[in-house]
């Protein structure tokens, strides 16, 4: 910006000028709305101010003289030819003016050459893309990446093919009596060359996969890094309401920025380009005082306005100061006993940070009260809004007769979050890390169980413990704690809970994705975001887990406690049963284990059983047989049966369904989190 | 081949390169192109218009949320695609599994609706479709179409979507 101080002005003025054109266009073609010439004077009177704000007379002088043109057709729909060409000339008339601006560099070859009056092609060097093409380049090359981890799926089965032709080639060496893999010559040639073969794919497939998932990274990144703006895209329109406001009030401003390069996201530069508006506008206007004052004050005759732009970690930091009058504590103190806010005593004992933060908490936010505070409304509403929507931070420091400054924190990205990603149940969820107060162990002696509740003991206080799988109706309810776990402390505003869960996984950056409105989800569930391969996670609210943690009690209260029943799992393989008996177990399930159907159903009519997990192929009674039986039982058959099998036969999975089984598991598809949801459906 | 003559041959080329250059077939005024399906054993039917993919049900994040018939979220092409279960939309009890297929409807915000078992795809002429009496049809079934022995109830996609487009408010 130093270097070249018109970077931006020819930038915006390139567009104004292309607007303009395209509205005279219009106009001459006679398809132009009622509303075209109102448009064209917005635009022209926007191009003066911006040439003004450069020191560009010339040009502020030729959109001056646009404006009067364009006044004189002000309620017309169409232009004669020779009005528009009239036109036409002084917008080519700023657009030499603007050529003259440029760095030679940027000048296409023939321009730089005097002799040749002729105009050069101007050089198109950027365009502009929408937010949501941008987004589709995103989706896409997150696609590619879902492709890719198909790839790397196929290589290791190259690499897995590899190493049983090196153990082949080895068998078929070996001159060890007794082998009955021993081969000829010419099979150990075509072994030799089988995994000569492999390895040069492995080796080729595997270059490629890196290269092209360093090419999709790359596009993924870029893609991203380009959705980010740089701050100084804002800082000609906040220029200029610091000198309109100036102009107005017959003061002198000097404007300076820092940090101008520091980029954030489109939509967070967005929303904050209107608080900064009220920030900067309401600095000059109500913070400097007029230039007599200044001087009366022994300060320099011109007031300054400075902003600055600065990252810090995954959020940008922008301080609008002014070395003005600063805020009247007194006048303060005066609204908030007027207010009820506080008796005289005690707003007089309040420090200054104390009064600036019942100004921001909005008690006395109302225009009415912040004119008689200081007599100067500085937008704080507006900006208090703003830094709630991008879940921000302000903060206001005044030095009374010296000057305020006003603080706002907010994400870079209101898409893209810092997350710990916690796994419950089987599944993978994110907390914004900004949201961890810290991590815990958990030990059952921790936990201060009451009838209604858990709360365990955090910083000196009791805060209300709840199991993630719990709070994602996933879970058995408070159930049995055996072991230690891990808690995370989340905290929203004051309020803190614990969430327990089964790991912590770590942290990522991910890109945040509102939920399909059609699901109507419960406030705990804060959007979603997508994996390297394309799996949605879920990203969880701060302040929904706490209130879900504390709505806990009243739910207990109410809920009569029920007696536990035990899983009955039958199956001959002892793998298999303590495969099932530790996925159980973890999830709180009690399991008791029969190792044939005969002893299941011994088992079973002793005692009353929540679910009987059955296994197809045993010796003896099969487990269609068992589940037949027990539903022939009007005792038992009250006790769902589900059974789990290697069978994926359609005939298989229709004879379990006549024979009564509720559900048909087939241990390929064995997943923790489909059997345990599966089971949950059934016990209730 | 010796039977052939050169300009049999070239007619059979000609025949040959002309199947290729021809727009595929495509449904006629007086056709119905149906995908027939299952649902809790019922025969049922949906207009091929109506839909802009037939998927597998990738893997599935249930999310705690409140509209009924919701199975959960899954990434399709990068987009967050809500399922639902298309027998508990039509008043069946719910699944007791994920279901396997899933219908995709909509283009800019895509929803899924899962079933279990996919039949046929069938291009049925349009007299084969009844209207049901006012008093025999249900919220999402107005039709019949009458195919392989058996009368389809077709359900009526756009009907289903609007029901789950309400967003419950509580």
């Amino acid at each position: 910006m130093a270097n070249d101080p018109y970077k931006y002005f020819r930038v915006e003025a390139r567009e104004l000028l292309d607007g303009l054109q395209a509205g005279v266009l219009e106009l001459e073609r006679g398809k132009a709305a009622t509303s075209t010439v109102a448009k064209l004077l917005r635009l022209a009177h926007t191009l003066k101010g911006a040439a003004r704000v450069v020191k560009q007379a010339r040009i502020a002088e030729l959109s001056h003289e646009l404006e009067g043109v364009l006044s004189s057709h002000r309620e017309a729909a169409a232009l004669s030819q020779e009005a528009a060409g009239a036109l036409f000339k002084q917008l080519d008339e700023v657009r030499r003016e603007l050529r003259a601006l440029e760095l030679p560099a940027d000048r296409p070859a023939e321009a730089q050459r005097p002799a040749q009056a002729k105009e050069a092609p101007e050089s198109i060097d950027a365009v502009r893309v929408p937010i949501d093409d941008l987004d589709s380049l995103l989706r896409g090359a997150t696609e590619a990446g879902v492709l890719l981890g198909s790839l790397r799926r196929d290589l290791q089965t190259v690499e897995h093919l590899r190493d049983l032709s090196l153990m082949l080639r080895e068998q078929v060496s070996l001159k060890r009596a007794g082998s009955d893999l021993v081969g000829s010559p010419r099979t150990r040639g075509l072994v030799e060359e089988l995994g000569n073969q492999l390895e040069r794919l492995r080796r080729e497939l595997r270059l490629d996969v890196e290269r092209v998932g360093n090419e999709v990274s790359g596009v993924r990144e870029l893609t991203q890094r380009m959705r980010l703006v740089q701050a100084q895209t804002v800082f000609p329109a906040l220029e200029r309401a610091a000198r309109d406001a100036a102009e107005a009030q017959g003061k002198r401003v000097e404007w300076s920025t820092q940090g101008g390069e520091v980029r954030l996201d489109a939509n967070v530069l967005s929303a904050l380009r209107g608080a900064l508006l009220h920030v900067v506008r309401n600095a000059v206007a109500h913070g400097i005082e007029s230039e007599r004052e200044r001087t009366s004050r022994a300060k320099p005759a011109v007031g300054r306005v400075h902003l600055t732009v600065e990252r810090r970690g995954d959020k940008v930091r922008i301080v609008c100061s002014d070395d003005g009058r600063g805020l009247s504590m007194s006048a303060i103190r005066e609204a908030a006993v007027r207010k009820g806010h506080a008796t005289p005593e005690q707003a007089q004992a309040m420090t200054d940070r104390q009064l600036t933060d019942l100004l921001l908490a909005g008690g006395l936010s109302t225009a009415d009260a912040l004119t008689e505070i200081s007599g100067r409304g500085i937008g704080l509403d507006v900006v208090r809004d703003t830094a709630l929507q991008l879940k921000g931070q302000v903060e206001l420091t005044s030095e009374p007769g010296r000057g305020l400054t006003l603080g706002l924190l907010v994400p870079l990205s209101i898409a893209s979050i810092t997350g710990l990603l916690l796994e419950a149940a089987g599944s993978v969820a994110v907390v914004p890390l900004d949201n961890v107060r810290r991590t815990l162990r958990v030990r059952p002696e921790d936990l201060v169980r009451r009838a209604d509740s858990d709360t365990v003991a955090f910083e000196g206080q009791m805060v209300p413990f709840l199991p993630l799988e719990r709070a994602l109706s996933r879970g058995p309810g408070r159930g049995r704690m055996k072991s230690v776990c891990s808690a995370v402390v989340v905290q929203s505003g004051e309020r803190l809970a614990a969430v327990g869960v089964d790991r912590l996984i770590g942290t990522a950056c991910v890109v945040l994705r509102p939920l399909p409105s059609v699901i109507a989800a419960e406030p705990l569930a804060g959007g979603a975001c997508l994996d390297a391969e394309g799996n949605p996670q879920l990203v969880l609210d701060p302040l929904g887990l706490i209130q879900a943690a504390e709505a806990v009690r009243a739910v207990e209260a109410d809920a009569p406690l029920r007696e536990k029943l035990p899983v009955l799992v039958v199956d001959d393989s002892l793998t298999t049963r303590m495969l099932e008996k530790s996925i159980l177990e973890s999830a709180g399930f009690e399991v008791a284990l029969a190792t044939s159907a005969e002893e299941g159903l011994v088992m079973a009519r002793a005692r009353r059983y929540a679910l009987f997990m059955v296994d197809v192929e045993m010796p003896g009674i099969d487990g269609f047989e068992f589940v037949a039986l027990t539903r022939k039982d009007p005792e038992l058959s009250k006790t769902p049966a589900v059974l789990v099998t290697s069978r994926d036969a359609p005939e298989d999975r229709k004879k379990g369904e006549l024979a009564g089984a509720r559900a048909y598991i087939v241990k390929g598809d064995f997943e923790q989190g489909h059997l345990l949801r599966t089971i949950r459906s059934l016990v209730g | 081949m010796s039977d052939l003559s050169v300009a049999g041959v070239s007619e059979l080329r000609r025949a040959f390169d002309a199947s290729f250059a021809a727009a595929p077939a495509s449904a006629s005024e007086d056709t119905a192109d149906l995908l027939a399906l299952r649902l809790a054993g019922d025969a049922h039917a949906v207009r091929l218009e109506e839909l802009t993919g037939l998927v597998r049900v990738p893997k599935l994040l249930p999310v705690p949320a409140r509209a009924p018939a919701f199975l959960g979220l899954v990434g399709l092409r990068g987009l967050l695609v809500p399922v639902f279960s298309l027998a508990e939309v039509l008043g069946y009890p719910a699944p007791r599994e994920v279901p396997r297929w899933m219908l995709l409807c909509g283009k800019s915000e895509p929803l899924g609706l899962a079933f279990d078992d996919f039949e046929a795809f069938l291009r049925l002429p349009l007299s084969a479709i009844t209207r049901l009496a006012p008093g025999a049809q249900r919220p999402c079934v107005l039709e019949v179409v009458q195919a392989r022995d058996e009368a389809k109830s077709i359900i009526d996609l756009a009907r289903v979507l609007a029901t789950l487009r309400v967003t419950p408010s509580s």
